[in-house]
């Protein structure tokens, strides 16, 4: 598992949404290692369908913080399933709540994954493959 | 009371309710019968049998006597018949004596039919040739009169001659030498002797019956033809058969009659008398009716002695019963009115003289128990009272202890007292922050005049009686009409005042210290006794004691609320704390490890080396901040728990795995020792496994080689899980601290420890040893012989509580 580019992952978009900016930068990276070439960054929920209806590009990870401002990461999840665009979208929880309540939370609520803060480097290419691939991954740290 | 009580009993009292008629008439109809009944039978059986022997005896006697009766008429008939004829005969030879002399025959004979009127001819022939010699009257001198009668024997000769008249002719023949003198005596003679009646039986007829048919009787002659003996009765059918008898039958004219009857061969005809059977039986019915009607009068005068003296005996004795009755229903002024000196006399006054006691003692029951039940009835309204008090008061002392809210305690006892004892008004005064004294609850009988009340707030604090009894902590009674001392109220508030027959002020008060006036209010005038205002002083203990319960609880409440929102504070800042710590971590341990994995270009060793010491530091402050949150959240009780089925193989085996990639790198070896019938348990899987792993962790960190030994085993209802390792020796003094909630103190002994984490404090055993005391076990350490320690802990089987709750 590692950073070695794919070919396969050349056309995804990858969308992040994630209020501090190293956090982005450190995803956004890591992401461009894997050969991931669009990977766009949002503050907040609101701005996903702003962007993707702008774009007029399909959009096919979502990485969602839950610690937002505004509005956290859960009714984001809960708005974007509700819109026709990204009732498929594979989108992943990111955060550095690792209470178990978090956990069976997020389970309930319908991401396709848990990655916990601080991201593990040496699996985060794996696990963003398997998400790709269709598995629901949780990751506790 | 005791009225009442007799008073069914008395003179002119009807009885409350009806009962069923007394058994009177079943009395009468019972004793009164039986005795009638008997005396009748005695009386009229022997009586009804005499009469009917009697009766038969007179009838049998009758018809014997009647019979021998008509027997001896028949014979006397026959004998004057004979007399009769026997005296023509005479008269006849009288006259053939005088032929005999040459007399002139005619003027012989004409001077004997003149003689004896009942000749109506005297003939006199020649009895060779028939010839008429002389006669008296021509009638008789015709030849074929004369030529049956020719004979040579004396004696009657009833023919049946031709004459005039269709009647056989009678005639009386005297024959002597060769003449034949003949008289003719009137039917009329013969007919006297027959209805002579002289030796005649009364009503009796006597028939002369002839043996060709001719029958004379007193009423005349008649026919009947001799060949039809059917036609005539039996009397004259044995006559014709020249039979003599007697006997019962019926009579020519069909009547039933009695008979007597003869034949004489001489003068050839049979004597018939007969007696009429219902006439001969007249007398002897006559005797029978006497007889029946003297046994009847016999029996009625009988019945009626038998009545009066029946009445006589049962009269008293029904009287005596009916009393008794009515004795038995209770009404025991009964007396019998007998005036008799007989046994049932002596009876009636022994049975006045019992029912006199009886009353007596009845009355004096009665009133000993009017006596008992007004003695009952105070007792019990004392009873009573007692009992709400009680009842009241273990009531006030339930409430109290059951409602901590204490606006609803002091309502709920004010209703409670108001209602138990019946008053107007009920209420509960207490001093407020300011020390005024206010309404705090109070209960009204009529709701609707609250209103009333609205200007005793204003007066508890005046120097009214409850401001009085509020200062000095004494009770005090206020009653209608004594004035309530209004000091500087003046008049207008006491007018103000709702009319109450008396008032009650008692002091809620907690050793020295008042709380505030218990104030009660009675329509009773002689409420409030002394002894009621200590009943109401004890409630008012009580309350007093319940209200500062309450305040103490309210205060306790407070604190512990108090305590519960800091423990939710520290619960929130630490994960706060936590979230804010990792957010700086992803960075710090992501971005060195991308470098460290030199994807961001090579690096030289000692770059390596120094990014190997950042991330490593990161890696150990992020662990350091999970244990803290974690120890926190087990402090809290928030630290979640999920119990189920727990196979203590399949987590040893996950362990053991994790252990070993632990032990990388070091001359470790790591056994395990479980049997293999280790029970299920009932646990946290999860928290067993943290467990296990800090102790293996703990026993890897401070073993640099060496043995570990993972040993279970099951005693009495719970398992043991120890850890041995031989590695550094723990001292004394750490062995306590080992397990404290401020981490684990850095090993004297196991200073300089590779790795650098020898100075860094661990949480592991402070949370291996809450979540095993969370989980009912328990966990110590022990130093052993040799290099190393011990680790040990135990879990239930079952846990006797269900743990995770807080």
């Amino acid at each position: 598992m590692s950073y070695a580019m794919g070919p396969d992952l050349q056309d995804i978009c990858v969308l992040i949404v994630e209020d501090n900016v190293r956090n982005y930068a450190l995803l956004a990276r890591l992401l461009s290692f894997m050969g991931v070439k669009q990977t766009e960054w949002r503050r907040s929920g609101w701005q996903v369908p702003e962007f993707a209806h702008d774009a007029m590009t399909q959009v096919d990870l979502i990485l969602l913080d839950i610690h937002l401002p505004d509005e956290d990461g859960y009714e984001v999840l809960t708005r974007l399933r509700e819109d026709e665009q990204f009732r498929d979208t594979r989108i992943v929880a990111v955060t550095a709540d690792i209470t178990s309540a978090n956990l069976s939370r997020a389970q309930s609520a319908g991401f396709d994954g848990f990655l916990a803060k601080p991201i593990d480097v040496d699996h985060f290419p794996d696990q963003i493959r398997r998400i790709l691939g269709g598995e629901v991954v949780w990751d506790l740290g | 009371m005791a009225e009442r009580a007799i008073e069914p009993t008395g003179d002119n009292a009807p009885p409350q309710t009806m009962p069923r008629p007394l058994p009177t008439l079943g009395m009468r109809g019972g004793l009164g019968k039986t005795l009638l009944i008997a005396f009748l039978l005695l009386a009229i059986v022997p009586l009804s049998l005499l009469a009917f022997l009697t009766y038969h005896e007179i009838e049998r006697d009758t018809r014997q006597k009647l019979v021998a009766s008509l027997e001896t008429v028949v014979v006397l008939k026959e004998a004057h018949l004979i007399d009769w004829v026997w005296g023509y005969e005479r008269e006849l030879s009288l006259i053939a004596d005088a032929l005999d002399r040459r007399v002139d025959p005619l003027a012989e004979m004409a001077a004997v039919q003149a003689h004896d009127p009942t000749l109506t001819g005297l003939v006199l022939i020649d009895r060779d040739t028939g010839e008429v010699l002389a006669s008296t009257d021509q009638a008789h001198a015709m030849p074929g009169l004369i030529d049956p009668l020719l004979s040579d024997e004396k004696g009657l000769v009833i023919a049946s001659v031709a004459t005039a008249s269709s009647e056989p002719v009678l005639a009386i023949s005297y024959p002597w030498d060769d003449r034949q003198l003949i008289a003719f005596p009137g039917w009329d003679a013969l007919q006297r002797i027959i209805a002579d009646s002289e030796a005649a039986w009364e009503g009796s007829t006597t028939y002369l019956v002839m043996s060709d048919g001719w029958i004379l009787s007193e009423e005349g002659l008649s026919f009947v033809p001799a060949g039809e003996p059917e036609r005539v009765s039996q009397g004259i059918s044995d006559i014709w058969q020249r039979k003599d008898g007697s006997g019962a039958y019926d009579g020519l004219d069909g009547e039933p009659v009695f008979g007597a009857y003869l034949w004489n061969p001489a003068l050839q005809v049979g004597i018939l008398a007969e007696q009429s059977q219902s006439q001969a039986l007249e007398m002897g019915n006559r005797l029978t009716a006497v007889v029946v009607g003297a046994t009847l009068v016999v029996a009625l005068v009988t019945a009626a002695i038998a009545a009066i003296v029946t009445r006589r005996v049962t009269q008293p004795i029904v009287q005596l019963t009916e009393t008794a009755a009515w004795m038995a229903r209770g009404r025991l002024n009964q007396k019998v009115v007998i005036s008799r000196n007989d046994e049932i006399g002596v009876l009636a006054r022994a049975f006045n003289r019992m029912a006199a006691e009886l009353r007596v003692l009845y009355e004096n029951l009665e009133a000993k128990v009017a006596e008992r039940t007004i003695q009952l009835q105070a007792a019990n309204e004392q009873t009573n009272y007692h009992l709400i008090q009680l009842a009241t008061s273990a009531e006030v002392a339930r409430v109290a202890t059951s409602i901590r809210e204490i606006d609803a305690l002091l309502v709920t006892v004010v209703q409670l007292i108001g209602r138990a004892f019946e008053l107007e008004h009920a209420a509960i005064y207490l001093f407020d922050k300011d020390g005024a004294l206010v309404e705090a609850a109070a209960f009204l009988e009529e709701p609707g005049q609250g209103l009333r009340w609205l200007s005793r707030v204003a007066e508890a604090n005046g120097s009214s009686p409850l401001g009085r009894v509020a200062a000095d902590g004494q009770r005090r009674v206020v009653r209608a009409g004594e004035g309530s001392a209004p000091d500087g109220d003046g008049g207008a508030t006491a007018a103000a005042r709702p009319i109450a027959a008396c008032e009650l002020a008692v002091p809620l008060q907690v050793r020295d210290r008042i709380l505030g006036v218990l104030e009660l209010q009675s329509s009773r005038a002689d409420d409030f006794g002394e002894n009621e205002q200590v009943v109401y002083q004890s409630l008012a203990d009580q309350i007093s004691i319940a209200i500062e319960n309450a305040r103490v609880y309210a205060l306790e409440r407070e604190t512990v609320e108090r305590l519960r929102e800091l423990d939710r504070l520290q619960s929130q800042f630490l994960t706060n704390m936590s979230h804010a710590l990792r957010t700086p971590l992803n960075s710090i341990i992501g971005f060195s490890r991308v470098m460290l994995k030199e994807l961001d270009g090579p690096l030289n060793e000692t770059q390596s080396a120094d990014l190997e010491a950042i991330y490593d530091s990161g890696r150990q402050l992020l662990g350091l901040i999970s244990d803290m949150l974690e120890l926190s959240r087990l402090e809290l009780g928030v630290a979640p728990f999920s119990p189920g089925e727990v196979d203590l193989h399949e987590i040893i085996e996950g362990v053991m795995a994790t252990a070993r990639a632990l032990a990388r790198g070091k001359a470790i070896q790591i056994y395990e020792e479980v049997p293999a019938d280790m029970p299920l348990l009932y646990t946290d899987g999860q928290r067993v496994r943290q467990v296990i792993l800090a102790l293996l962790s703990n026993a890897v960190k401070y073993t640099d080689e060496g043995n570990i030994y993972l040993r279970a085993g099951k005693d009495d209802g719970q398992v043991t899980i120890s850890v041995r390792d031989t590695g550094l020796v723990i001292r004394g003094d750490e062995l306590e601290h080992i397990f404290a909630e401020t981490g684990a103190p850095t090993p004297g002994a196991r200073d300089g420890s590779p790795g650098g984490e020898g100075d860094v404090p661990s949480f592991g055993l402070a949370i291996s040893k809450r979540v095993v005391e969370k989980l009912g076990g328990q966990i110590w350490v022990e130093s052993i012989e040799g290099p190393g320690s011990v680790f040990t802990f135990t879990l239930p089987i079952r846990p006797t509580n269900e743990f995770g709750a807080d």
